[in-house]
């Protein structure tokens, strides 16, 4: 962030003080640190079992072959409709997240509001505390009955206790005399809330946006617990009982009938899928957290 | 001017304060995900443990919905008043009546089994279904789970008291003996008689007895191998060479000779060895012992009247076989180093090994060619002994919460006996996934343009289904096999421990470190890279610290106290 700023500021020649070069190097080598097991993944998903049991992983492919995207693509229409549950659930998961979940951390901000002790705590109490695992098994299936149904994937993770608290936090160190003068100017709660409150908050909104969307993105728990329906598979869980299955049949020699399976390969192919749509994420919302960092720090 | 000021500090400090929080909200998401997770693999086990204490309130109160599960389900006895009574109900359905499905009352059942979901599998159900309806009146509803998930679903849908009807169980997965204490599983003794004869009469009474918990059996046995004949198997090119009469070898040390001479003819060390412990000289059923907990080397002789747990380790049996071992690693005969798995694959196809020491099955010498790609004869060395363990390698149980627990039997006996629901179930359905090859003597291949990988349905795990002696050949050079090994099984001598089993959660701290250990000395030993004088007796000595004694002591008493429930 430093170095956006400073390019825009001053030419490239005056940028390469001896300082900032030395930090320059630092933070490549960082970025280098974190880049090459990646490129290393990528790399590996696109090598020849045979190739990676003899060489190892290396920045280049090794004996190049496509015999993991293969496998992976065995079922195309299942990946495609795995993307697209993801997909769906993912942004309408956290969208929706979003809204509830900024609408009562600015409800539990507001000091004029009767129950913000008690329901804060209750917010507060369900992180401490849950019912375990069978009780809400058996709401989710036999009381609200959405088992095999895309709300199991997307209902559970709605609320998030934590982000509503960091939300809570935000929401009141806002001033409230802009909520008095909005008032006073005719507003009400929820054009205060829509019109004032969420645009002064977009960096904590992107990114509690951005760890919901994360959240639904990377889970399998609720589809394994929930969804047996493969019509319904989220991507991460069609991954992993791809990987599962694969597991089972290198146990069971019986099973394979003399197919090699492109074991590692596979496994790198699937984190390459995995990470692909999402990392555009980041660079999205990356945008956000700059500018609420450079914002408050201008003008102090 | 100044009230903005104001209000920018407040705000700016309050950016600041959001982002540390934010960026300790990112480390501390995976960090309590992490423990809930850690949490929720408790939750199920304690949660379900309170049912096992109380079942018939776990059922009333968890089907408040449909309380007639229970009283359905815990009348297994009386099941025949149930069917006699239904006959009278059906009498409306005229049609078919002269098929005695037609005196049943239409039912559906479940069937949940362990494997992924195939493509195909709402056609194959559909084709299964035309057949049960035909046979049983009843539709069955095949619910295949991943086997990355099966364990933590069937779990859940036990404690939360789902419908299930047929179920797979076994000790490896989805816990049979855990099923049974916490009152998951039907005793389905009655059942099995009176719904299922064809099955019960196809195992002989020793190995059902290998299935009781209590007395009690609560699972149907998938027949498929049970022992464990262990023996060699030797390319067929050297033993022309070198004119062996393979039938002459009787135990492990009638191979020397020949070993020798491949060792001077050929310049290689004939026996295949692994990291995993391929090659290994001492197999506990080779000396008759029970191996009722084969990972730490704990079990008793076979015929031992007094069922005397022992570590099998500190046996001379276990000396005797890393003494040899150790000769033919000295002599050659055996690599001096172990490959893994992989590299020891390419070196037994590039011709550098020769004899395999590993279990000798009807059909295993062409499962070797397609792995090696050489001719292979076997010769077993083992008088067949049958344990609790191989026999209760694969079973089906039917749930607690099954509404007709009569009619899942009906279904069982069908996928034990009828050849055409078996192996629609095992194999898909005729002409679309799977042609004749050879009708006379059952063997199948893929239809034409499929593969393992392109074929929408093709399990591939005949003993989840039932008895696998019912399946079709998938190759012309196993036909045969599925007789020779029954009657394998049929001719074995039951272990006097058959039938128990044992529970290792009391002392599950000293199997992880004693099967550490085991893994560490047993392997290098019995393959002869460890010289036993020194080695043995560290291994002995760090065994009794990794806590042996004590679970033998466990396993002793537990055995004491099954031995009293049998008498």
């Amino acid at each position: 962030m430093a170095m956006m700023e400073a390019a825009n500021r001053k030419p490239f020649m005056v940028r390469l003080k001896s300082s900032n070069l030395i930090v320059h190097i630092v933070l490549m080598f960082f970025s280098i640190l974190a880049l090459i097991p990646f490129l290393m993944l990528v790399s590996a998903s696109f090598s020849s079992e045979a190739g990676l049991g003899k060489n190892g992983y290396s920045l280049v492919p090794q004996d190049f072959s496509l015999g993991a995207y293969e496998y992976l693509f065995n079922d195309f229409g299942q990946i495609l409709n795995s993307y697209f549950i993801t997909v769906v659930v993912s942004f309408v998961g956290s969208g929706l997240g979003l809204l509830i979940m900024s609408m009562l951390a600015f409800a539990l901000s507001r000091r004029d509001f009767k129950l913000r002790k008690p329901l804060a705590f209750y917010v507060f109490f369900t992180m401490l505390f849950n019912g375990g695992l069978v009780p809400w098994y058996i709401l989710i299936t036999q009381y609200l009955h959405l088992k095999n149904t895309i709300f199991a994937l997307i209902l559970p993770y709605l609320v998030v206790p934590w982000f509503v608290l960091l939300l809570r936090t935000y929401f009141a160190g806002l001033p409230a005399e802009l909520f008095e003068a909005a008032k006073i100017d005719g507003a009400g709660e929820w054009r205060i809330f829509f019109q004032i409150v969420v645009p002064l908050s977009t960096p904590a909104l992107a990114t509690i946006g951005l760890f919901s969307l994360l959240q639904y993105w990377n889970d399998w728990w609720l589809s394994l617990l929930f969804i047996d329906d493969k019509s319904l598979y989220p991507l991460q869980y069609l991954l992993y009982t791809i990987q599962s299955n694969i597991d089972a049949i290198s146990q069971n020699p019986d099973m394979n009938m003399g197919v090699v399976i492109p074991t590692q390969g596979v496994r790198m192919a699937m984190a390459v899928l995995a990470i692909g749509p999402i990392i555009f994420a980041f660079l999205f919302v990356q945008r956000y957290f700059v500018k609420g960092i450079t914002l408050g720090g201008i003008k102090e | 001017m100044s009230k903005d000021a104001n209000n920018d500090k407040p705000k700016s400090l309050n950016r600041r304060r959001f982002i540390k929080l934010a960026a300790g909200a990112a480390i501390a998401i995976p960090a309590t995900s992490a423990l809930l997770a850690a949490c929720g693999d408790n939750t199920p086990t304690t949660a379900a443990s309170t049912t096992a204490a109380s079942p018939t309130t776990a059922a009333a109160s968890t089907t408040a919905a449909s309380s007639t599960t229970a009283a359905s389900a815990t009348t297994a006895a009386g099941a025949t008043t149930a069917a006699g009574a239904t006959t009278a109900a059906s009498g409306t359905t005229t049609t078919a009546a002269a098929t005695a499905a037609a005196n049943l009352p239409p039912v559906e059942l479940t069937y949940t089994y362990r494997g992924a979901p195939p493509k195909d599998l709402a056609l194959v159900q559909e084709a299964l279904n035309k057949l049960t309806q035909a046979k049983i009146n009843a539709t069955v509803k095949l619910i295949p789970i991943d086997p990355g998930s099966f364990d933590q679903k069937v779990k859940l849908a036990f404690a939360a008291g789902e419908k299930m009807d047929l179920i797979f169980t076994a000790p490896w997965t989805n816990d049979y003996y855990q099923n049974v204490s916490q009152g998951n599983l039907v005793a389905i003794d009655d059942l099995l008689t009176k719904y299922a004869p064809k099955t019960y009469a196809s195992m002989t009474p020793a190995s059902w007895n290998a299935a009781r918990v209590n007395g009690k059996i609560y699972a149907i046995l998938n027949q498929q191998i049970w022992v464990k004949p262990w023996g060699t198997t030797i390319r067929k090119d050297l033993v022309d060479k070198y004119k062996l009469d393979i039938t002459s070898l009787k135990k492990y040390e009638d191979l020397e000779p020949f070993l020798a001479q491949v060792k001077a003819g050929e310049g290689i060390a004939p026996i295949a060895i692994d990291d995993q412990g391929g090659g290994v000289v001492f197999r506990p059923e080779f000396n008759g012992f029970d191996s009722i907990l084969d990972a730490v080397g704990v079990g008793m002789k076979a015929d031992d009247k007094d069922l005397k747990i022992i570590n099998m380790f500190a046996t001379s049996e276990y000396k005797a076989a890393a003494e040899l071992a150790r000769k033919w690693n000295q002599a050659g005969y055996m690599p001096k180093d172990a490959p893994p798995v992989a590299d020891a694959t390419a070196n037994f196809k590039a011709g550098k090994s020769g004899v395999i020491l590993h279990i000798v099955k009807p059909g295993g010498t062409i499962e070797y060619k397609t792995q090696y790609g050489y001719d292979f004869v076997a010769q077993s060395f083992t008088k067949p002994i049958l344990t609790t363990a191989g026999t209760t390698a694969t079973l089906t149980g039917i749930s607690r919460t099954s509404d007709n627990p009569e009619r899942s039997m009906m279904f069982a006996e069908l996928l034990n006996t009828d050849k055409d629901v078996y192996n629609l179930i095992c194999k898909g359905i005729e002409n679309k996934h799977w042609v004749w090859v050879d009708k006379a003597n059952e063997v199948i291949g893929f239809a034409p343009g499929l593969t393992p990988q392109t074929s929408g349905y093709n399990p591939n795990t005949d003993w989840m289904f039932g008895d696998q002696f019912n399946a079709y050949y998938i190759d012309k050079s196993q036909v045969g096999n599925w007789p020779k090994t029954a009657e394998l099984n049929k001719s074995s001598t039951p272990s006097l421990a058959l039938g128990f089993a044992a529970n290792t959660e009391k002392v599950k701290t000293e199997v992880a470190q004693v099967s550490a250990l085991v893994k560490q000395y047993s392997i290098p030993l019995q393959q002869g890279r460890q010289d036993p004088a020194s080695g043995l007796p560290e291994f002995l000595q760090k065994l009794s610290g990794a806590g042996m004694d004590k679970i033998i002591a466990e396993v002793q008493s537990q055995l004491d106290a099954w031995k009293k429930t049998k008498a």
